[in-house]
């Protein structure tokens, strides 16, 4: 395959880790908590099945389509137009889904980092550097989230730090206790931090090798239900059900009640790394539309461009919001979204593949 | 490629010229440092502050008072204390902004005091600012005054560079050689959860620096309901099992011998059981140390048997501090200040959330305090 943008299996795991893991990582366990109190942990692990769902479909879709890509795939089954709209609904969403993840770094850079500096300023960079990575071509893009997830590495140590010095194990306690409505509840919550797997609808066809993309997946939801499981019960174990859902975003309040003698403030450091852990979540996304939308108008290599107008369209988006509680209120719509695009919409399509088997055969 | 170098060009000049560098860029000197700052209830104002106070909302509630070292070489006093009084804690910030230009770096403080009467009235409202402002580390150490806090922050200490510096390493250092515990913002939040009650360590003018730890402070929830002397203190941070160390007086061996020294660093188990709506918690102190002193006439090296003997002694002798203690909690003070109640939670949370705090759960609980005393070994005599 020599497409600019064809990845291997391993970078297709850590797009989908990259795609996953971002600004929710630090505001879940407080979601989860409120709903499951100490149970928030098991929610993350039943949470998981949304994104392999989501992953069992689109392999399965991928599988009866070899060589198509996502508009290919829509326009088989959906007709010339029907396909293309449904490729625009996907372009919306994935528009509508970054306005509140880059609106929420904004936010989060805002009160943490540089509280003077104006939100248009600090959306502007950031999407500056979204465009220019996504105009570099998938390979690129799959070389970004290979790095960066180290950092995810790195910002896990420093949430584990506190956890050494203030812990009460009786935190997580008792575990039978559990109300199965609450818990439910709660695995609803999650959806919102397992957003980003349908991606791979649009990187299945890039990938180098396809019977690969199982295992990737599964890797990468590994991963993501590793750090989300390792957050979560380090912010049980240090505030407990109780107070944890006082804070908004517990995974960086968390790193304000340790220090070292050498890093006083645990939370500046981490949050340099995490702008490079969101910024993934930032790309990724972005560049399946822009992708889509080049496929669609019948010219690939002209991502980039497609990427700007993406890109500018999310930047002027993303200043919607204009607080933080207009954000938590998207993250519900966001939910709701992604149970659509990401584990529905598939279904759907594998659903019409499986009535119409005639065109499958032709394609 | 020119236009390419162009766009490469105003992108970075653009990166470079905004972000911190337009916007959130501090002039280090003009930045104020405050190391300790002291919250009490108002009262009258020296400072002629209060000119903002008219109607309802300014009518001043509390005062804060905070110190801050002077920076400048021209200045003829280490430190400045402004005592700001205020509606609220973080309404004395427009206070200060009428004496001093300068901007706060809040995060920069590391020490809080509450004076008692401020304590006793409830510290969630004057306190809440804290966990609410970014900046502000949870890593600050807190401590009661017994009187007011400005008084404290007042306070010349001769032997250090100012009393913030000295509060800071007197309530930080101080659960390394004595049994009164360190307690920050993000532990006192915490301990007011459901079965949890805070405390805090006491201090009050005493001593050579011109402040001591004179004991701890107890609370329900967020209000102050008691005080503890340094002995109860000490039984009671071996009760909750703060870890810490500390020196620990050992009892003569035979008749008419000097009295020894340990120190010892001390953990605790709790074990509970339920039978209907009684509790029974079984709460067994640990302590391991060694001798530090002991001048015994005999000449003959400490044996085994010796050794068991001062350790039973001095098992008894801190198992009969805690039984008091346990005592005066259940009977006068009415709240779990010995931090087990969280061991009834963690068995029974859905059940027992809601009444876990209430008085009767622990004056009616039935509490079995056992001292275990270990000591490895006696330094370098015989």
């Amino acid at each position: 395959m020599s497409s600019p943008h064809s990845i291997s299996s391993q970078q297709l795991t850590f797009i989908l880790t990259g795609a996953q893991v971002g600004s929710a990582m630090l505001a879940l366990p407080a979601l989860l908590c409120t709903e499951a109190g100490q149970h928030a942990w098991m929610a993350v692990l039943l949470g998981a099945l949304f994104p392999l769902a989501s992953l069992f479909f689109i392999e399965r879709l991928g599988r009866r389509f070899p060589g198509l890509n996502f508009v290919q795939v829509n326009q088989t089954l959906l007709g010339k137009i029907g396909g293309a709209a449904a490729v625009l609904l996907f372009v919306v969403y994935v528009v509508f889904f970054e306005m509140e993840i880059i609106s929420s770094f904004g936010r989060l850079v805002q009160i943490f980092m540089l509280p003077s500096t104006p939100i248009w300023a600090t959306l502007f960079l950031a999407m500056a550097c979204v465009v220019y990575a996504g105009s570099k071509g998938g390979k690129v893009v799959g070389r970004i989230n290979e790095t960066l997830f180290f950092g995810i590495l790195i910002s896990l140590f420093f949430i584990l730090i506190p956890v050494y010095y203030v812990n009460d194990y009786t935190n997580l306690l008792p575990l039978g206790e559990i109300d199965p409505l609450e818990l439910g509840r709660a695995v609803l919550v999650s959806l919102y931090a397992y957003a980003g797997s349908e991606v791979l609808l649009v990187y299945y066809s890039y990938v180098k090798a396809p019977d690969k993309v199982i295992s990737a997946g599964l890797t990468a939801t590994a991963l993501t239900v590793s750090i989300y499981l390792i957050v979560t019960l380090a912010c049980l174990l240090v505030f407990g059900p109780d107070k944890v859902v006082d804070t908004i975003w517990p995974g960086v309040t968390i790193l304000k009640v340790a220090g070292l003698s050498v890093i006083e403030r645990l939370e500046f450091p981490f949050l340099a790394i995490w702008v490079g852990i969101v910024l993934r979540r930032g790309i990724n996304l972005p560049f399946a539309a822009a992708l889509s939308l080049a496929q669609l108008f019948g010219n690939e290599n002209r991502h980039g461009l497609a990427m700007l107008g993406v890109g500018i369209v999310i930047y002027f988006a993303a200043l919607f919001p204009q607080s933080m509680m207009v954000n938590f209120m998207l993250v519900n719509y966001g939910c709701a979204a992604y149970f659509v695009i990401g584990i529905l919409y598939p279904l759907f399509l594998l659903g019409v593949a499986w009535i119409r088997k005639g065109v499958v055969k032709n394609a | 490629m020119p236009r390419r170098v162009i766009v490469l060009v105003l992108l970075l000049s653009y990166i470079t010229l905004s972000l911190c560098g337009c916007w959130d860029a501090k002039d280090v000197d003009k930045l104020v440092f405050p190391i300790a700052a002291g919250y009490d209830v108002h009262q009258g104002d020296p400072g002629n502050m209060n000119q903002l106070s008219i109607g309802p909302l300014e009518e001043p509630q509390v005062d804060v008072s905070v110190l801050l070292p002077n920076l400048s070489p021209e200045a003829t006093a280490k430190v400045t204390v402004e005592v700001m009084p205020a509606a609220t804690v973080a309404y004395a910030r427009d206070k200060r902004s009428y004496t001093n230009a300068s901007l706060y770096v809040t995060g920069f403080n590391k020490v809080i005091l509450l004076g008692e009467d401020l304590a006793r009235q409830g510290t969630f409202a004057p306190m809440e600012s804290l966990y609410r402002f970014p900046s502000v580390s949870h890593t600050m150490v807190l401590a009661v005054v017994d009187g007011r806090a400005d008084e404290v922050l007042k306070t010349p200490t001769p032997n250090f560079e100012n009393m913030g510096v000295y509060l800071n390493n007197l309530l930080r250092e101080n659960k390394a050689n004595s049994f009164i515990p360190t307690v920050n913002l993000h532990q006192f939040n915490v301990w007011q959860s459901p079965g949890n009650n805070p405390v805090l360590p006491l201090i009050k003018p005493g001593g050579i620096n011109g402040i001591i730890l004179s004991g701890i402070a107890i609370f329900n929830k967020d209000h102050m309901v008691g005080k503890l002397n340094q002995r109860q203190a000490r039984a009671l941070t071996l009760l909750r099992g703060i870890k810490s160390q500390g020196y620990l007086p050992l009892a003569p061996q035979e008749e008419g011998e000097e009295q020894g020294t340990g120190f010892f660093d001390n953990d605790r188990k709790v074990e509970v059981e339920r039978q209907g709506d009684s509790y029974s918690f079984k709460i067994k102190v640990i302590l391991q140390g060694i001798i530090q002193e002991l001048p015994h006439q005999s000449g003959q090296p400490i044996d085994t048997s010796e050794v068991k003997k001062i350790e039973e002694s001095l098992a008894q002798s801190i198992q009969q501090d805690c039984t008091d203690l346990v005592q005066l909690m259940q009977d006068e003070f009415k709240v779990d200040c010995i931090d087990i109640s969280k061991y009834a939670v963690a068995n029974w949370r859905r059940e027992i959330k809601d009444q876990v705090d209430r008085p009767d759960f622990i004056s009616n609980a039935n509490i079995q305090v056992q001292v275990e005393v270990k000591i490895t070994n006696a330094g370098e005599q015989k």
